[in-house]
């Protein structure tokens, strides 16, 4: 199986760092990366990436945001966006699904098993 | 003309000049008579001083008996005297004021039968007071009674000396105007006791106002009509509208426009029900000026049930909304500002453990395995801390849906298998008879079985199974978790729910815990309307269960089913 394009959108290097690892080290992954919202969309458009997993949390432009412009872009508004987020109340996840994604993980999360969470969120959004 | 009249006619005597005068003289002395009775009426009627209508009672008294003295005595039963509050003629002036002991003789004549009593040798008659007849040289006394409703309240009498007696053909006026006297007392006590309740109500009218201005909530009250007829100063300050322009107003114009559709419908509501279903409208309203007000709306009924308007409490929650979401936020960022570094930590050690910085070497794999271990319990610590600190703080909020109690116990077994085929400890779960579905927030529900389920395997020794029961007991479900550990002492039973508590001698640190499971699930449990518990014999195991209510088929219903 062909490895998917991910574009990860998160401010924090060091999580970006890990985040770029677990799923290079999955196999299942090819990652880009960005460290904002704006940079986000911007690669999107360069790349038009398979999926894109973003930090809810995150200075300028943050992911609600990021996800609302996405989603309103014809041309990339069919890339499912799956949330991750530190903030796991019900309100936060629902901001995120209003906000167009089609999932969300919680941080922490286990760095071996993201690349099958992601796998597993992502199937569900392309079979309704 | 018949000739039967004719004959009755002629059978009369004659009509003389004198018969005509002494008719006319009658017809006179009857008018006079009616003069002062109409005189008397109208003293009673004007309002005027008791004593006013009285001392005319008095004066045409004498008059219509031609008596000498005359006087109104009231029967006081407090020191049991009659008292001569008016009189008129001779000695009016020692007579009125006077008070004569009410003797067992002297009621005697006042009461005996209520009828009148002529006495023409007064100092014969041994029940008048002989004292009194000698100082004021009575002869003879007329006494009648007045009454009130039959009760004998008080007398007219009158007096002459020697050589007046009254004849009993006289009393026929004299026993009216008493009467009067009679009403002219009982208007005087229904007036004073008119303007005794007046003026209690007057005064309960103030000290309510005064309460009302005191209280620190808005009072909005209006009729029946919806228009508002009292506002206190709370109230005023707002919906920033003064009593005066208030007052009159339709009760929807206090409400921002977005609202009032809603309040005219409850106020209806309102008017429809009945005092016993005791409806009420709660609601927290956002006015324009930024203010959250929270209404309480009841419907006013009199005790006959009428409804007669509606009494609004507003009470200004601006702050506290306010404070409410800094708290909710403030949990939040802290949420984020912990959990960050401990994705960091988390995934550097898993990436690492996981061979993704190439090989482990064994003492190395050791110490960066306690390390995972530690992170992992932190991670737990700050959820459980962040439950608390929500479950504290009012914001732990359910998300109700219609729940197989059986489906989310057997996902929490599930997720905890790992843990305890570590243990060597067997996970059995079992239904009993058929439990039904509940409303309640399925996550929550689920985390409440995870920790007791991580409590169990805890504490069961190896080799031994961790029971799980679903049944359903009356009107709820229950789950029951059984182990086969050490138990808990009797006295310590009812602390395991209070956080950090350890039972003696059993560590939860040691084995991961975070020392709250068991009270967010109590918070948790009890939040549904439910119960936990325990039974635990000591040596033998321990049994923690919980109850959730079922709810009628209907609330099932509006709600759509999910299992």
């Amino acid at each position: 199986m062909k490895a998917r394009k991910i574009l990860i959108i998160e401010d924090e290097p060091e999580i970006r760092l890990i985040l770029e690892m677990c799923l290079q080290h999955s196999g299942c992954f090819d990652t880009i990366l960005a460290c904002d919202g704006l940079e986000g969309i911007e690669m999107a458009r360069e790349e038009a990436p398979d999926l894109i997993l973003i930090d809810a949390v995150m200075p300028r432009l943050d992911g609600y945001a990021t996800c609302r412009i996405l989603k309103q872009d014809t041309e990339l508004k069919d890339i499912p966006v799956i949330f991750l987020t530190a903030k796991t109340d019900r309100r936060e996840i629902k901001r995120a699904i209003r906000a167009g994604a089609c999932g969300y993980l919680p941080k922490p999360f286990d760095p071996l098993q993201l690349a099958n969470q992601i796998d597993r969120i992502a199937e569900g959004a392309e079979s309704p | 003309m018949s000739s039967d009249e004719m004959q009755s006619v002629e059978k009369q005597p004659p009509v003389t000049i004198a018969d005509l005068s002494q008719e006319c003289m009658e017809v006179f002395e009857r008018l006079t008579i009616i003069g002062d009775l109409l005189e008397i009426s109208e003293a009673i009627a004007s309002g005027k001083e008791l004593s006013y209508a009285l001392q005319m009672v008095a004066e045409r008294a004498a008059k219509s008996v031609d008596a000498e003295i005359t006087a109104v005595g009231l029967i006081d039963w407090k020191p049991r005297e009659l008292h001569y509050v008016q009189s008129y003629g001779r000695l009016a002036d020692r007579v009125t004021g006077s008070r004569i002991p009410l003797t067992e003789s002297v009621r005697k004549l006042v009461k005996k039968s209520g009828e009148p009593v002529v006495i023409n040798d007064a100092a014969a008659d041994s029940r008048i007071p002989q004292d009194l007849v000698a100082e004021w040289g009575l002869h003879s006394l007329l006494v009648v009674p007045m009454k009130i409703r039959k009760k004998v309240i008080g007398v007219l009498a009158a007096a002459n000396g020697l050589g007046k007696p009254f004849a009993v053909r006289d009393l026929r006026v004299f026993e009216t105007i008493a009467n009067h006297g009679a009403v002219a007392v009982a208007h005087a006590e229904l007036h004073a006791r008119a303007r005794h309740a007046l003026s209690d109500l007057e005064a309960e009218k103030m000290k309510i106002e005064a309460v009302l201005t005191q209280l620190g909530d808005g009072v909005v009250v209006a009729d029946s009509q919806g228009r508002i007829i009292m506002m206190n100063a709370a109230a005023e300050r707002i919906v920033e509208l003064p009593s005066t322009e208030g007052c009159g107003r339709g009760i929807l114009e206090v409400f921002p426009k977005t609202y009032r559709g809603e309040v005219h419908s409850v106020i209806k509501h309102l008017q429809q029900s009945n005092p016993k279903d005791g409806l009420f409208w709660e609601q927290n309203v956002a006015l324009l000026d930024g203010k959250t007000v929270r209404v309480n709306m009841r419907p006013v009924f009199l005790k006959n049930g009428a409804f007669v308007g509606t009494a609004s409490v507003m009470q200004d929650i601006t702050e506290h909304v306010e404070l409410d979401e800094a708290k909710s936020e403030f949990i939040s960022t802290v949420a984020h500002e912990l959990r960050t570094p401990l994705t960091a930590l988390k995934g550097s050690l898993g990436l690492t453990l996981g061979g993704a910085a190439g090989e482990v070497e064994p003492r190395l794999r050791e110490l960066m395995g306690i390390a995972q271990n530690n992170c992992d319990r932190l991670i737990r610590l700050v959820d459980d801390m962040l439950d608390v600190a929500k479950i504290e703080s009012g914001h732990l909020s359910l998300d109700l849906q219609v729940v197989s109690i059986k489906d989310r116990v057997a996902r929490a077994v599930n997720q905890m298998r790992e843990l305890a085929s570590e243990r060597q400890v067997k996970l059995a779960a079992r239904t009993m008879g058929r439990p039904r579905s509940v409303v309640c927030d399925g996550d929550r529900i689920e985390q409440v079985v995870t920790n007791l389920l991580a409590n169990a395997i805890r504490f069961a020794p190896a080799g031994s199974t961790v029971d799980i029961v679903v049944s359903q007991v009356h009107g709820y479900v229950k789950v029951n978790v059984t182990d086969r550990g050490p138990g808990i002492p009797t006295g310590e039973q009812k602390k395991v729910f209070e956080k950090f508590y350890q039972v003696s001698g059993q560590s939860w640190a040691r084995d991961g815990g975070s020392g709250l499971g068991l009270a967010i699930s109590k918070a948790i449990v009890e939040q549904h309307g439910g119960k936990i518990g325990l039974r635990s014999t000591e040596g033998k195991g321990s049994t923690f269960f919980f109850l959730l209510p079922v709810p009628g088929e209907e609330a099932l219903l509006s709600n759509g089913r999910d299992d």
